[in-house]
């Protein structure tokens, strides 16, 4: 039996602070669109895309639960959770999983250096 | 009754010890809360700390100088200018003291010709990650780390050798009848072919929406306030994506132990490139 060891990342803002954190200006940058709109309430199929890559990330990657995540972006948890498994499910195309999975790791790096995303 | 004339060497003398001073970070020359004279506040260990005396004669000397200009949003207190910065570096430098004024020179020991370690004078502040390497951060240690400073150091080396960086002046080697123009790959050893493929793989490594950061600061010695305003990201989260970036491309340096799954992924790109077209 495989064992993962669950190491838990900081975010670089608070939630309630509003402040976007590290992870999300790397989402919205990567993904072409601007923080305003990663951080909204509405958008299109790619805004849409980016925010729920960037929920995902923060639960992967940084170890939030589903509550946490969805209060960074001010959403219902059961929205964040709906995000996660749809990405889930987009990772059974290589190409988007291969590009996921570097990203993954770039901000696992994070840890080794002690930077907070 | 008016105060008698300073001489060139006594503003000197007290250029020297106050401004030296005001050079550390958030140090200002504030109003002293009893006479007229000023007072010189640094940060200490705990809390603002009184640093030295400077009698208002010198400091309105200063300020005619242009060495001090009053701090924005603080009429009373000063700090130190550009042009002060620039005297007080001068006038502490040993020899050459125009060049010392923009330099950060260090000693390094690199690896000579004949196999052995010379000794050399480098200047640290020609790149950005060098500045960052030598300037302590709030906890007095450098703001990167050697380690990270070696690996952006070492993309640029690469980058150097793989003379991908665009040519200034005419190609003479080139043919300038037509036909076969095959003189420029034919003169490249393997030691740039391996620092291309090194260089490539690094970058690859680190994706396309963010290699042009590294490359920016690394290679074209950007400074970070720069790629700060083109990303539109605040300068701390920059800095700590570049940290990131330069930790993330340092591991793809390492020897890679699997040659033949690169080429089945490849294949594997092509194959998907047909599908797609």
């Amino acid at each position: 039996m495989e064992q993962h060891i669950e190491i838990k990342l900081r975010l670089s803002s608070k939630p309630e602070s509003g402040a976007p954190s590290m992870i999300q200006l790397l989402v919205a940058h990567l993904c072409g669109i601007s923080i305003h709109d990663l951080l909204g309430k509405r958008g299109g199929a790619r805004v849409v895309l980016a925010r729920q890559i960037a929920m995902y990330l923060m639960h992967v990657v940084c170890g939030l639960n589903m509550a946490q995540v969805g209060a960074c972006f001010r959403l219902d948890r059961s929205t964040a959770s709906y995000a996660c498994h749809r990405i889930e499910d987009l990772r059974d195309d290589p190409c988007f999983d291969r590009q996921l999975t570097q990203l993954e790791n770039l901000l696992r790096t994070a840890g080794d250096i002690g930077v907070a995303l | 009754m008016s105060p008698p004339r300073l001489s060139e060497g006594e503003i000197a003398r007290e250029a020297r010890r106050v401004l030296r001073k005001l050079m550390a970070r958030d140090a200002e020359l504030a109003p002293s809360p009893q006479g007229a004279d000023y007072a010189l506040m640094a940060p200490g260990r705990n809390g603002r700390k009184h640093v030295l005396r400077v009698s208002a004669q010198f400091v309105e000397t200063f300020r005619r100088r242009d060495w001090i200009a009053p701090l924005p949003g603080r009429p009373q207190s000063y700090g130190l200018t550009d042009a002060g910065s620039g005297w007080i570096r001068r006038a502490l430098a040993e020899d050459d003291p125009f060049a010392a004024q923009h330099r950060i020179e260090t000693q390094r020991a690199i690896a000579g010709p004949d196999g052995g370690m010379i000794t050399l004078t480098v200047n640290d502040a020609e790149s950005p990650l060098g500045w960052l390497f030598r300037r302590s951060g709030p906890d007095g240690r450098g703001l990167i780390t050697q380690w990270q400073f070696q690996a952006g150091e070492r993309l640029r080396a690469d980058f150097t050798l793989a003379q991908i960086n665009p040519r200034l002046g005419v190609d003479l080697t080139a043919p300038v009848v037509a036909g076969r123009r095959g003189a420029k790959s034919e003169t490249l050893s393997e030691t740039v072919i391996a620092a291309k493929q090194r260089f490539t793989r690094a970058l690859a490594a680190v994706g396309p929406g963010l290699s042009d950061l590294l490359f920016d600061v690394c290679c074209h010695l950007t400074g970070l306030e720069a790629a700060e305003k083109q990303k539109g990201w605040p300068l701390y989260i920059t800095f700590n994506i570049l940290k990131l970036l330069i930790t993330f491309c340092m591991k793809c340096f390492l020897p890679t132990k699997s040659p033949p799954k690169r080429r089945q992924r490849s294949l594997e790109r092509i194959i998907n490139h047909w599908h797609g077209s």
